[in-house]
């Protein structure tokens, strides 16, 4: 990593490139850089392999809108993807006026991953895709979520079309220890929502006091605090323990058991999950 | 056969004035024990009015149609007051009608439903509706984010983007088996050839041995056909997934809110629409509840635009147009002041969201045909008439019997925007209308249908006779007028001076008026002055005072034509004697405020064809009355004098420095006055005035506004210095009309003036030129010396000229 740029102000790093990006997940991690006083740097990757396929003397397409089959041509794919990119700069700039941040918008041709990699400093917050839309891969504007591990300390898991902007922030700590904890304390505190810590209820009750504890120093009034025990291990008893919470975010540690569902928790509950790892 | 006057200039019998006693009747309280108003029992409704009465009381008892009210008054607004008054007491022990809600029509949204309750009802329903929707609204998110229920959707929702990836998953590992990737486009996927983790580029893949580069393509447009297989099955794995959660959806709000429409039917037993649409509701909301959940969780933002229609819930909701809880107990009796179409027959309002005019049928507001349905509705019919489609849309509300809601705006061509059709609502009213005769007269004669409408004509007298009974209402109507208004009570003097000033307003002395509105200002004025003089109750002082300062304030037009007068600008003589000239009376109204004055009549004959031109009529001054008037005096010399020849004068008759129009025949007698001295060659006496209209025979008929006939001369008169020889001739007729001003019953008691009863021709031509007006004899001539024979002379005299010059006019042709 040593020839990552110099450790500096966070952002929050949305690479996108030609697939439709969702205005209202964008404007969801808008709101987020927002809470955590990032600027939204947006990093438009023109992929090199289309470009490489649509040289091919074969090369065609079948449309998605239409189910239909198209000859494939370096114009067709430059075209299509100056068009997103058009798009996409224009939902940026939407996004950033809204919330009043800063923002800046930057296209590169190559592989979208290396790309990505060159200019993710560890401060940076990633924003990968929750999971594939429809089921179909790729389908999302972001980077998978392999690679953007690769490059960020802390990763943002976006869903397709968030469920609501408004809502209590929830956390799943590794344990009352876990960084992430006040990560969720500070959002929480920012957007005067309540806070609810989801622990395992196998980490006992020094735990939930423990916690609560960190939340009421970190300036929460108790009221707004609330710890569930969260019986069993599978990610569905967590999806479970969430019924009926109206939340906004959920803050994962990258210590947690759940760290490795949180794309399912993401897609299942149709909020944003900010991944952060140790 | 009348004996012949052998003397013709002896006077006949002379024509007396009116004394005092005749000019003015005094109020005669002494049947009635008070010392004030304060004292007097209040007027029962309407005891004034029987035939207005019994008719009110049979049009709203009756329950046909077209039997509604056309109740004419000349005072409306009081009018309408104590009749309201009256039906709200009767009405007060008839049943409440029913109440009356709108509902959505989950059918046909355009046509909200129109469900009726008994009455007080509809509110409970609303109100119990409501709460299910705030039930509804609380609870069935919190259902659909049960632990239960986020389980099973999860389980639809994962088994199919498994599907989904699973099927990709399956075809990329078989595409990487054949060195093919699927990659992602920005319209959607293409193939290509790897080798390395990397798209092979064009120049390595041309370099490729024929072989390996055709089963590379062969490879793909295998994998191609499966793709698309892949991707063709996604649409339909979605409605199966979409399918399966609106069946997980309606199972679960089905069970949940099962008990809340239990409890709400329970409530509404027996009332068939309103369950009906309680069931209409149970199945609307389960058909759409993915719909309204996704609205109830929207943002702010847009939640904001859609709670000013209620929210996504609100389709639920009940209006409620009509409630007898808005309403005192008994039948509605509702008195719309401004009826225009929207007031009258209801309106839909509309909401502007986001540029665009939305209505639903929460926007539908009720009229006063809705509130008043099952009762009464008091209309004024000039305002009514004065607004646009109102009288119309009245119309065929009474004969559909039903409210249908139009709008003006869409008669007009106004309102483009999509609206509503409501359900029209049966209609069971009595209209009362109240407005003046004229109205009446033109509603009656005009519309064809106002007949059949408004069959029973509620008509107010304007006056009573003044008899002890009548008197003594009058004083207890005055004390419930002073009373309303809290005004100061009266004493007997002043309810003594009122009553005679209702006599004055009714122009009778044997009647008083009914019109309250004019005692009423009076009273006001009367009370007010009793107020600043710190007195406790009003007196007859009071009230002259109140009568002497009203009329002061409207006097600006009296007392300009007074000074004309006065300044020998408009030419009135009020002494001396003048042949074919004579002062005839008019009146002036300004302002509801009447004032006589004065005006020379002047009159030139000369042999002719048997013509009185009329110069007024000439010039088209005149009316058709008066015209009718004049025509009369032609009847009047050809059937009295020289029967047996042909009438052979020409007269010119005019109002001098008339400018304005003349109508009525009221001058008439005065006419023949000059007439008769123009063709007599006899003077006519200037100190007199003659009022007073004649018919063919002679005889004097009576006029209007002869009290202010007479005080407007008498005011010349006055002005100038009273003679005593000063007077007006007026009706015998008239005479009981007479309540005259106190200045000039006194000046008549002293004999400074004198008001002379005429009742024909002959009694009034003496009185005016001093000779007997004489009767035709045996020998069947007039006495030598009377008018009559004077006039009779002249006429043989213009006959003999005639004759002459049609011989002279004969030989002259012959030669």
């Amino acid at each position: 990593m040593s020839d990552k740029p110099p450790a500096d102000d966070g952002r929050l790093l949305l690479g996108l490139w030609h697939a439709t990006m969702d205005a209202s997940a964008m404007q969801a991690a808008a709101e987020l850089a927002r809470l955590l006083s990032l600027d939204l740097y947006a990093l438009f990757v023109e992929d090199e392999a289309l470009l490489t396929m649509a040289a091919l003397p074969f090369a065609r397409e079948i449309r998605l809108a239409t189910g239909t089959w198209s000859k494939l041509s370096t114009e067709d794919i430059e075209a299509q993807m100056h068009v997103a990119a058009l798009r996409a700069q224009r939902l940026v700039d939407e996004a950033a006026r809204a919330t009043g941040i800063a923002s800046a918008f930057e296209i590169v041709r190559g592989d979208p991953a290396t790309s990505i990699a060159t200019v993710c400093r560890e401060s940076d917050i990633l924003v990968v895709a929750a999971h594939a839309a429809r089921g179909i891969p790729n389908a999302g504007p972001t980077l998978p979520r392999e690679a953007a591990e690769a490059s960020a300390r802390t990763i943002l898991l976006l869903p397709e079309r968030p469920a609501r902007r408004h809502g209590g922030i929830v956390a799943i700590p590794a344990d009352a220890s876990d960084p992430a904890l006040d990560t969720a304390i500070a959002l929480a505190e920012a957007t005067g929502e309540d806070l609810i810590v989801l622990l395992a209820a196998g980490a006992g009750p020094d735990a939930a006091r423990d916690t609560a504890a960190r939340a009421r120093g970190g300036g929460l009034a108790a009221q707004r605090i609330t710890t569930r025990a969260v019986r069993g291990k599978a990610a569905d008893d967590w999806l479970d323990a969430m019924a009926g919470l109206r939340e906004r975010l959920i803050v994962i540690g990258g210590g947690s058991p759940l760290a490795d569902a949180a794309p399912r928790l993401a897609a299942a509950r149709r909020v944003p999950v900010l991944l952060t790892r140790v | 056969m009348p004996e012949e006057n052998t003397d013709p200039h002896a006077p006949e019998a002379p024509l007396a004035p009116l004394a005092p006693g005749q000019l003015y009747r005094a109020a005669d309280l002494s049947g009635l024990v008070f010392e004030t108003t304060a004292d007097l029992a209040p007027l029962p409704r309407l005891s004034n009015q029987k035939r207005a009465h019994e008719a009110i009381d049979f049009g709203a008892g009756i329950t046909h149609r077209g039997f509604n009210i056309f109740v004419v008054s000349a005072s409306g607004a009081r009018a309408l007051q104590a009749v309201k008054s009256l039906l709200e007491e009767a009405a007060a022990t008839r049943p409440p009608p029913q109440d009356w809600v709108y509902v959505n029509n989950f059918a046909a949204p355009q046509r909200p439903l129109a469900i009726a309750l008994p009455g007080r009802r509809a509110p409970v329903f609303q109100k119990a509706v409501h709460d299910l929707i705030e039930d509804l609204r609380l609870s069935l998110p919190a259902l659909f984010e049960s632990e239960d229920y986020q389980k099973r959707r999860r389980a639809i929702e994962q088994e199919v983007q498994a599907k989904n990836e699973h099927a990709f998953q399956a075809l990329s590992e078989k595409a990487a088996a054949r060195n093919i990737a699927i990659l992602r486009t920005p319209m959607g996927f293409g193939m290509a050839p790897v080798r390395h983790g990397k798209v092979v580029p064009p120049a390595d893949f041309n370099a490729w041995p024929e072989a390996d580069q055709q089963a590379t393509r062969d490879a793909i447009g295998e994998l191609e056909k499966e793709l698309e297989d892949t991707l063709r099955s996604i649409p339909r794995m979605e409605k199966e997934q979409r399918d399966a959660v609106r069946a997980l959806d309606r199972e679960t709000a089905s069970q949940a809110v099962a008990q809340l429409f239990v409890q709400l039917r329970a409530q509404f037993e027996g009332l068939q629409a309103v369950l009906a649409h309680i069931d209409a509701i149970r199945a609307d909301l389960l058909e759409n509840l993915p719909l309204l959940m996704s609205a109830e969780a929207a943002e702010p933002g847009a939640m904001q635009a859609a709670m000013r229609t209620g929210g996504p819930f609100g389709r639920y909701e009940v209006n409620v147009v009509v409630t007898q809880v808005d309403h005192s107990p008994g039948a509605p009796v509702v008195e719309e002041p401004h009826p225009t179409l929207a007031n009258l027959v209801g309106r839909i309002e509309y909401l502007q969201i986001q540029g665009a005019l939305v209505t639903d049928f929460r926007l539908i507001k009720a009229g006063a045909l809705h509130r008043a349905n099952g009762g009464m509705l008091l209309l004024d019919v000039r305002s009514l008439l004065t607004e646009p489609f109102t009288w119309p849309a009245l119309k065929r509300a009474l004969r559909r019997r039903e409210i249908t809601i139009e709008d003006a705006g869409r008669f007009m061509g106004f309102n483009m925007t999509a609206s509503l059709e409501p359900d029209p609502i049966p209609l069971d009213v009595k209209v009362l209308l109240f407005g003046d005769r004229l109205l009446y007269h033109l509603l009656s004669t005009l519309d064809p249908d106002f007949a059949e409408d408004f069959k029973v004509l509620a008509d107010f007298d304007d006056d009573t006779d003044r008899s002890p009974d009548g008197e003594a209402m009058l004083a207890r109507m005055i004390g419930d007028i002073a009373r309303g208004e809290e005004l100061l009570a009266l004493d007997r003097g002043g309810v003594a001076r009122m009553i005679e000033h209702a006599s004055r307003m009714a122009e009778d002395a044997n009647k008083v008026t009914l019109l309250a509105e004019g005692l009423h200002d009076l009273l006001v004025e009367a009370s007010h002055l009793a107020s600043t003089a710190s007195r406790k109750v009003v007196t007859r002082a009071d009230v002259d005072a109140a009568v002497a300062r009203r009329i002061h304030r409207l006097s600006r037009v009296r007392e300009r034509s007074q000074e004309m007068i006065l300044r020998d600008i408009a030419l009135i003589e009020t002494s001396g004697a003048r042949v074919g000239q004579i002062n005839g009376l008019a009146v002036m109204g300004f302002a509801g405020y009447a004032f006589g004055h004065p005006s020379r009549i002047t009159c030139r004959v000369r042999p002719g064809g048997g013509k009185i031109v009329d110069i007024e009529r000439e010039v088209e001054l005149g009316g058709k009355l008066h015209s009718k008037g004049v025509l009369i005096l032609s009847g009047f010399l050809a059937g009295r004098y020289a029967l047996d020849t042909p009438m052979s004068v020409s007269a010119s008759l005019v109002f001098e420095q008339s400018y304005g129009g003349v109508d009525g025949d009221r001058a008439s007698s005065t006419e023949l006055y000059a007439l008769l001295s123009a063709l007599s060659g006899l003077p006519l006496r200037q100190d007199l005035a003659v009022t007073g209209s004649v018919n063919q025979h002679g005889t004097v008929q009576a006029i209007g506004g002869v009290n202010d006939k007479i005080e407007g001369y008498f005011d010349i008169c006055s002005s100038r210095g009273l003679t005593g020889a000063q007077g007006v001739l007026i009706p015998a007729s008239n005479v009981q009309h007479l309540m005259l001003r106190q200045d000039v019953v006194e000046a008549c008691g002293a004999g400074r003036f004198a008001v002379y009863p005429v009742r024909t021709i002959d009694e009034g031509i003496a009185l005016l030129t001093g000779r007997p007006a004489g009767e035709r004899g045996a020998d069947g001539l007039y006495p030598a010396g009377s008018v009559n024979r004077a006039v009779e002379d002249r006429l043989r005299q213009f006959a003999e000229v005639a004759k002459a010059a049609h011989k002279d006019n004969s030989g002259e042709k012959s030669g």
